[in-house]
């Protein structure tokens, strides 16, 4: 593999066997992207977690409207 | 007076105002011409404007089955002259290309659905004023909705791995050549998409399956490689004659390769019986030499594995009508992906790994047409390409770094040498085991509702096959996260001092894909 922006930061040698540390973009990127990944899933199981363990079903709504005082007999 | 442009309609020259400004004689230069007369205020006809759109856009439709063919013969008859990075350049740049004019074109068709042919008699006469002598194919492009999420896919993810080859293959004296058959596939696949008869879908298919030889067979010295190449080549040959007899019957029973004629007739009753000294159901019969092609295919080792499902879905109206042969295929797809997924967990090779995940999951996507349920089939597809490429894609960059080495065993630890590719293959791997809630979740998800909901005998049976497979499919993917990244290291000293992460060019389509693999299948759920 080429350059471009690869390659390796520093290295640490311990009794023969050195190890290369990644560069700081690719620990940034990385980090990231899982973080991200991990609010996608917690965020979608926010909004479809009831429904997906079969808690609800998916036309009931969130059913958490609890701030609208003046619609909770309203027939929707 | 203007001169003119390979277009029929003259009122595309727009009055006698544009005398003014030099009109550009390629006809490439129509569209933003014409865009920049607009912004001067000039008066001009708008229903003009909107018919040379259309025509440029028809030739847009064909721009996008041919530019790989287009880069591929560049780089293979002239790579000797434009060098590595000229070949890399032009092939990728072209594909490119094609993938941005098919999500031009989606973005036409899949508002309103409208139903859009190419017809080559006015392109054969453009093209004729444009260069004599070419030959242009009698074929008519026909682009429903699911023909063009096909094609987004197929272009999109192979101008990605044109990227990341550019540096993967960088060092190689070969290059050239690998850009060539890399681009061969990108042709093939959607002439097979995109066709409106048999033979097409056949020329598609066998181009398909001799890019899969040409690229097994890229480093011909290697011996495993000529191996892996001449038993993939026969085993193609045995579906590909099961596709052609399947073909043949067709058209001895309809007279004709027609699709949409084939499919008009299909519904009228018959009793037509093939006999060979064997009284069989002609539509029985046919579909099972079909799905024997779609099975041939499916033998094959690697990430283009999107031909099988694309048949499958593209016959699919023919196959509605004998049931024997929906059971058959439900079966087939449930047995193939619970084999593939035990033979995955027993590999070391990390690529093998990899692609006895891809024949696991083609078989929940042959079952799920089993279950006539052709569209979440081209779903998972969709779904299976982002993920499935962005493992591959990760697992070469691994394995470039260790040297070649390939054997899990003799990697561990790396996921302090290599946050990023660890990031992207837990992102893959998560999505491939249908993990909620990344892409892969919301196409295996539905396909096991709904052979569970079938309440057929096949359709428990591949339910069950199905969940079991999910059950190994998780396995040999932790398994290969943890053998190759979290583990203590059981690699030698000189492939660690080598090793280091993948470069900008290389991070950037595995970026994309990983993005594919979070939020494509909530964003294109059924």
């Amino acid at each position: 593999m080429g350059g471009g922006g690869g390659g390796h930061g520093e290295s640490t040698t311990y009794k023969g066997f050195t190890i290369h540390h990644p560069k700081r973009w690719h620990v940034v990127t990385g980090k990231s992207l899982c973080a991200i990944m991990w609010f996608w899933v917690l965020y979608r199981a926010k909004q479809d977690g009831p429904v997906v363990l079969g808690w609800r079903h998916p036309w009931e709504g969130h059913g958490d409207h609890s701030h609208e005082h003046g619609h909770e007999n309203e027939v929707l | 007076m203007p001169r003119g442009t390979p277009f029929n309609n003259s009122s595309l020259l727009i009055g006698t105002k544009l005398n003014l400004l030099p009109l550009p004689t390629a006809s490439k230069f129509q569209v933003p011409y014409m865009l920049l007369v607009s912004m001067t205020g000039d008066s001009f006809d708008c229903l003009q404007f909107l018919s040379g759109l259309l025509n440029t856009l028809d030739l847009m439709y064909l721009l996008i089955v041919f530019l790989p063919l287009l880069g591929s013969s560049l780089a293979g008859f002239f790579g000797r002259f434009l060098g590595s990075e000229g070949t890399a350049i032009i092939t990728t740049t072209l594909v490119s290309l094609s993938s941005i004019f098919s999500l031009i074109a989606f973005y036409e068709v899949a508002p309103g659905a409208r139903f859009k042919s190419v017809e080559p008699v006015n392109h054969a006469s453009r093209l004729y004023a444009w260069g004599r002598g070419l030959v242009v194919l009698p074929f008519l492009l026909i682009q429903p909705f699911l023909r063009f999420v096909m094609l987004i896919v197929v272009t999109s993810i192979s101008s990605l791995v044109h990227l990341y080859s550019i540096t993967y293959m960088h060092e190689d004296p070969h290059s050239p050549r690998f850009m060539c058959y890399l681009s061969i596939p990108t042709f093939f696949m959607p002439m097979l998409v995109t066709g409106d008869n048999s033979l097409q879908l056949f020329l598609g298919w066998e181009g398909v399956g001799l890019a899969s030889y040409l690229l097994i067979n890229f480093w011909f010295t290697r011996l495993q490689a000529d191996k892996a190449a001449t038993k993939a080549m026969p085993v193609n040959r045995v579906g590909d004659f099961g596709l052609a007899l399947g073909i043949s019957g067709r058209f001895t029973l309809f007279q004709t390769v027609d699709f949409s004629t084939i499919f008009a007739c299909a519904s009228a009753p018959r009793n037509s019986w093939i006999s060979c000294n064997i009284r069989l159901n002609a539509y029985t019969l046919i579909c099972i030499l079909l799905f024997i092609g779609a099975v041939g295919k499916s033998a094959q080792i690697g990430s283009h594995t999107r031909s099988p499902d694309a048949m499958e879905a593209r016959c699919s109206p023919l196959f509605e009508y004998p049931p024997t042969a929906l059971i058959v295929i439900t079966s087939a797809g449930a047995m193939t992906s619970f084999l593939a997924a035990t033979t995955g967990i027993l590999q070391n090779d990390l690529k093998r790994v990899i692609a006895y995940s891809t024949c696991s999951q083609l078989g929940y996507m042959i079952f799920a047409c089993g279950i006539s349920n052709y569209s979440v089939s081209i779903f998972h597809l969709m779904n299976h390409a982002f993920f499935k490429a962005l493992l591959f894609l990760s697992a070469g960059s691994v394995i470039h770094a260790m040297s070649d080495e390939q054997d899990m065993r003799k990697m561990g630890g790396l996921a302090s040498s290599f946050p990023f590719t660890y990031a992207m293959m837990l992102i893959g791997s998560l999505s491939l085991i249908g993990f909620p809630f990344p892409t892969g979740f919301y196409s295996k998800d539905v396909i096991l509702e709904l052979a569970y909901t079938k309440y057929t005998f096949s359709g428990n049976f591949a339910f069950w096959l199905g969940s079991v497979s999910v059950l190994f499919t998780s396995y040999y993917s932790f398994r290969l996260l943890f053998l190759t990244f979290l583990v203590p290291t059981n690699s030698f000293g000189r492939d660690r001092f080598k090793c280091h992460d993948a470069p900008i060019p290389m991070a950037i389509p595995s970026i994309l894909l990983a993005i594919g693999s979070l939020f494509v299948g909530y964003l294109a759920k059924v």
